[in-house]
């Protein structure tokens, strides 16, 4: 019973911290644009796709396939926020999550069109090799998406709290208008934002693509999770984020092993978690009162 | 002023009518059925968005329980026609009071995601509960209304019955807006904590709004059910919502000739793009995106540049 608690426990936490992942670009664009992003499950897709076509495709090394994912990801993230966001800034945040709806739409149907509906497989040589540790089961994949995972917030951690460009997006997301007045270049920083987001859930679709299978509609299911973990975060709280993914994680994995029927509503559980939150602690389960 | 509006209103009424008679063939008519279902959807949808100011990303469910309703009613009890639609009714009103009820003390993005939430939990339900929904499988052969000995089952016998539920949609919407509660709408709207200071007990209000909105919209769900014959969970999808709201906005909010625009050219859209087969959706997207970019009032507000351009310019 431990045995088995525990390791549910090793894979929950696994797979939340590619929540994570792709829950952060969420937050920090909400958190600093104002703005939700529907499109962003499709930014994973894509990101996904990439990694599949660099390694079995053109044979690349992974984890360089994952290095230019990011690259890949986020150049497109430049390109969305300059063509479904930016025209609209100003006006209501209902047009901006219609136009991100639009995308999705377009992003996941052009998908079906060039690609196909198969799902694919990125196989990895090494990545079913498994690590025994007290009687519980780690493949080296599960490590791969740990390591990256963790390296990849920490540095994300460290941009936004030591660097320049860190330092613009955190006066941007506390007062948009001084921080123009002071001379930050907000249009740059949202833009930056946008695609610091779009990158890290490009990754995300890189590495839980090489774990599950890779198809046009992966990033619907994606975008959903990622809603609840910013909410359990907190709308705009990278750290939050971070716990929020690892809770969902766990917590799905957990009631998946444990409760009765609950294979089938393993889905419901992010959801009934975001709904209890958002009437109880709209500020999320780590944020402040406003 | 009045008066010319509710000339125009007759036209467009005679117009509605006539226009199925004048259309060659069965399949026109399936869809301009189809298009009155999403019109009385997207009716209720704007009391929400266009009165209140909130957008509800759970208007499937809604659907979904009017349609679902009437599928059970009918199906396992023999329950006759305009009973089965009072029900279904009465069904999704109790729905949209039990959701609405907690969602609406949040605003904005919170209240969007929330009721996102509460859609999708109960279309896991009506996925997962298989002896009561069959889930996935769906429940078919539901049979057609019958009001005495007279059958509604050709698409114009539906597209009447649907017509007349619009037109009792917009009656309603009329009556509401012209009251005490409709001005507490554009009080809550334009400011709710001011209205709240005044004195108006704005959830209520918002409550009241949401709750007749989702009537509406479980009423087109009834319809649905007994014109197809057929429900499954796909009724509850986000699909539907993201059509309905596309509708409304692209449409022109908070405004009853904007909305049916929208219903029109979001339902004919998809529908005839069939031509483009699997390039549809991607068609749709990009005139989505397109539409929402370019088109910042909506379809009404190009009617009203076109109707005078120097107005339209100062408006933008």
């Amino acid at each position: 019973m431990t045995a088995v608690f525990l390791q549910q426990l090793v894979n929950g936490v696994t797979i939340g911290v590619v929540y994570a992942l792709i829950a952060i670009g969420l937050t920090l664009v909400f958190g600093i644009l104002d703005v939700i992003n529907f499109a962003h499950g499709e930014l994973y897709m894509l990101g996904a796709f990439l990694t599949y076509g660099l390694t079995v495709g053109l044979g690349l090394d992974y984890f360089l396939a994952l290095g230019l994912a990011l690259a890949g990801t986020a150049a497109v993230g430049l390109l969305v926020e300059r063509v479904t966001v930016r025209p609209l800034k100003g006006r209501h945040m209902f047009t901006v999550v219609l136009s991100t709806l639009g995308l999705s739409i377009f992003l996941q149907n052009g998908a079906l069109l060039w690609w196909g509906p198969d799902p694919r497989e990125i196989d990895l040589a090494w990545g079913g090799r498994p690590v025994v540790v007290g009687g519980i089961v780690i493949t080296y994949l599960r490590l791969t998406i740990l390591g990256v995972g963790v390296v990849l917030i920490a540095a994300l951690t460290w941009f936004i709290r030591r660097s320049r460009w860190g330092m613009a997006m955190r006066a941007v997301a506390g007062n948009r208008d001084a921080a123009a007045l002071m001379g930050i270049p907000v249009d740059r920083v949202y833009a930056i934002t946008f695609a610091l987001g779009t990158g890290i859930a490009g990754v995300a679709g890189g590495l839980l693509g090489a774990m599950f299978t890779i198809e046009p509609s992966m990033g619907e299911w994606a975008v959903v999770k990622a809603f609840c973990v910013v909410i359990m975060g907190g709308m705009g709280n990278v750290p939050g984020a971070v716990l929020g993914g690892v809770i969902l994680g766990v917590a799905e994995s957990l009631g998946a092993g444990f409760l009765p029927g609950g294979t089938s509503y393993k889905d419901g559980i992010g959801y009934a978690i975001l709904i209890l939150v958002l009437l109880y602690r709209p500020q999320g389960l780590f944020g402040r009162r406003a | 002023m009045p008066t010319a509006r509710t000339t125009a209103g007759l036209g467009v009424a005679a117009a509605a009518i006539v226009l199925p008679l004048l259309l060659p063939g069965t399949y026109h008519r399936h869809v301009l059925v189809l298009a009155g279902l999403f019109v009385l959807m997207a009716l209720g949808f704007d009391l929400v968005l266009g009165y209140l100011g909130e957008l509800s990303l759970g208007h499937a469910a809604f659907f979904g329980i009017g349609a679902y309703t009437t599928a059970l009613l009918t199906r396992n009890f023999g329950v006759p026609f305009p009973l089965d639609l009072l029900l279904a009714a009465v069904c999704t009103g109790v729905f949209g009071f039990l959701i609405g009820a907690p969602s609406l003390r949040l605003k904005g993005p919170y209240f969007a995601i929330v009721t996102f939430g509460f859609s999708e939990i109960l279309r896991l339900i009506v996925l997962n509960w298989t002896s009561v929904t069959r889930g996935p499988m769906g429940l078919p052969d539901i049979p057609h209304a019958y009001l005495g000995s007279f059958r509604i089952d050709t698409e114009l016998r539906y597209y009447y019955l649907v017509l007349i539920l619009i037109g009792l949609a917009i009656l309603v919407t009329r009556r509401l807006l012209d009251s005490t509660v409709g001005h507490a709408f554009l009080a809550i709207r334009e400011n709710e904590e001011l209205a709240s200071a005044t004195g108006i007990p704005t959830f209520r209000y918002k409550l009241i709004a949401f709750v007749v909105g989702m009537i509406f919209t479980g009423a087109a769900g009834s319809v649905y059910a007994r014109y197809v014959h057929f429900v499954d969970p796909t009724a509850l999808s986000f699909y539907y919502t993201v059509t309905v709201v596309s509708m409304v906005i692209v449409g022109g909010q908070g405004s009853i000739v904007g909305t049916i625009l929208g219903a029109l050219v979001f339902t004919l859209l998809p529908e005839y793009l069939r031509v483009a087969e699997r390039a549809r959706l991607v068609i749709f997207g990009a005139f989505l995106m397109v539409a929402i970019v370019f088109l910042p009032e909506g379809f009404r507000g190009l009617w009203r540049r076109a109707r005078s351009p120097r107005a339209g310019r100062a408006a933008a």
